[in-house]
């Protein structure tokens, strides 16, 4: 499958993101509570959007809650997937670290919807070592506008 | 531990003795200049001050705790425990080693992140083109480290488990790695 250069991770946490808009490992830490939904295979899996186009962007950072608040307060931070194909490469023996394009099962029409897949096996100090390296993977940080 | 790490580590000349103190909560004074140090409670992001002593360095470029984040926000008493500690041992070897890092220009803050859904705390160094993390854990034993470099071409890693008592060691091996890549 032809997957884009980029894919965007929305981000919830202020803590997350720095003054200078760097980018927290904490962004890419599997095994959150958003995982509900266990999946039949041996992978956890983490949300991300294929920035297919410029749609993609206006379609994270509109995202929201049940609740009516935004999903993502801070804003998304774009992923070079080409950067993210390295970090798989330096990981490949173990084969812990995919992707895919897949639909939300809340939001089936979101043709952007793909997830960040880790396999279940991999240990938690390996996890966000794996996490740190995906931070490395983001090229530009776009915050919510304000008000 | 990768080859990278083991490179880091022939590249280590700073010494122990000469570092910090064995004492996790000050650090010795005889390693510190007496009109550079003040002795000043955390500063938090929301103004709060933690009850924890730690030696603090004045001057501009080499303080990187200016963003610290609440520690009393870190709810487990084992990581926050942790964190302390390992602030302390940061601080210190950093302080001693400021005539280094003065010419680096403004260097990062430390950015700490308290992680709710398993209680630990994620502490990194983020510089433009590398990262140093450290991830303290419910469990001491499974708390780790890692040092991360990407670019275009490719990524270089390692990572680990933090041993107290080789802390020192891992500390200076990324100041090292800092001076030398900033």
């Amino acid at each position: 499958m032809d997957y884009p250069d980029f894919f965007l991770r929305g981000i919830s946490g202020q803590n997350h993101v720095g003054d200078d808009d760097t980018i927290s490992g904490a962004v890419f830490h599997f095994g959150g509570k958003d995982n509900v939904e266990e999946r039949n295979d041996d992978y956890n899996e983490e949300s991300i959007f294929w920035k297919d186009d410029e749609e993609a962007i206006t379609l994270i950072l509109s995202q929201k809650k049940v609740s009516g608040d935004l999903q993502f307060k801070v804003g998304a931070v774009v992923v070079n997937r080409k950067k993210v194909d390295n970090v798989i490469k330096v990981i490949l023996e173990e084969e812990k670290l995919s992707y895919e394009r897949k639909p939300d099962p809340k939001n089936p029409n979101n043709k952007y919807h793909g997830n960040l897949l880790l396999k279940k096996s991999t240990s938690n100090m390996r996890m966000k070592n794996i996490a740190g390296m995906l931070a490395e993977c983001c090229d530009k940080l776009i915050r919510q506008k304000k008000g | 531990m990768n080859q990278e790490y083991e490179m880091l580590n022939n590249r280590l000349y700073f010494k122990d003795k000469d570092v910090v103190s064995t004492e996790f909560n000050t650090c010795s004074s005889e390693n510190l200049e007496q009109n550079s140090r003040t002795e000043n409670k955390i500063k938090t992001s929301n103004g709060i001050e933690s009850t924890d002593k730690l030696w603090f360095i004045s001057p501009s470029n080499v303080d990187v705790f200016q963003q610290y984040t609440n520690l009393n926000e870190i709810n487990n008493t084992s990581v926050k425990k942790q964190v302390e500690s390992f602030l302390n041992r940061f601080q210190s070897i950093l302080s001693y080693n400021k005539g280094y890092l003065t010419d680096l220009g403004k260097l990062p803050p430390l950015k700490i992140v308290p992680n709710v859904h398993d209680e630990s705390v994620l502490v990194e160094w983020i510089f433009k083109n590398f990262r140093i993390g450290f991830s303290f854990e419910k469990n001491e034993s499974d708390s780790s480290w890692y040092i991360v470099a990407q670019n275009e071409i490719n990524t270089s890693n390692s990572f680990g488990k933090i041993n107290n008592e080789k802390i020192d060691g891992l500390l200076n091996s990324f100041l090292i790695f800092v001076i030398g890549n900033v």
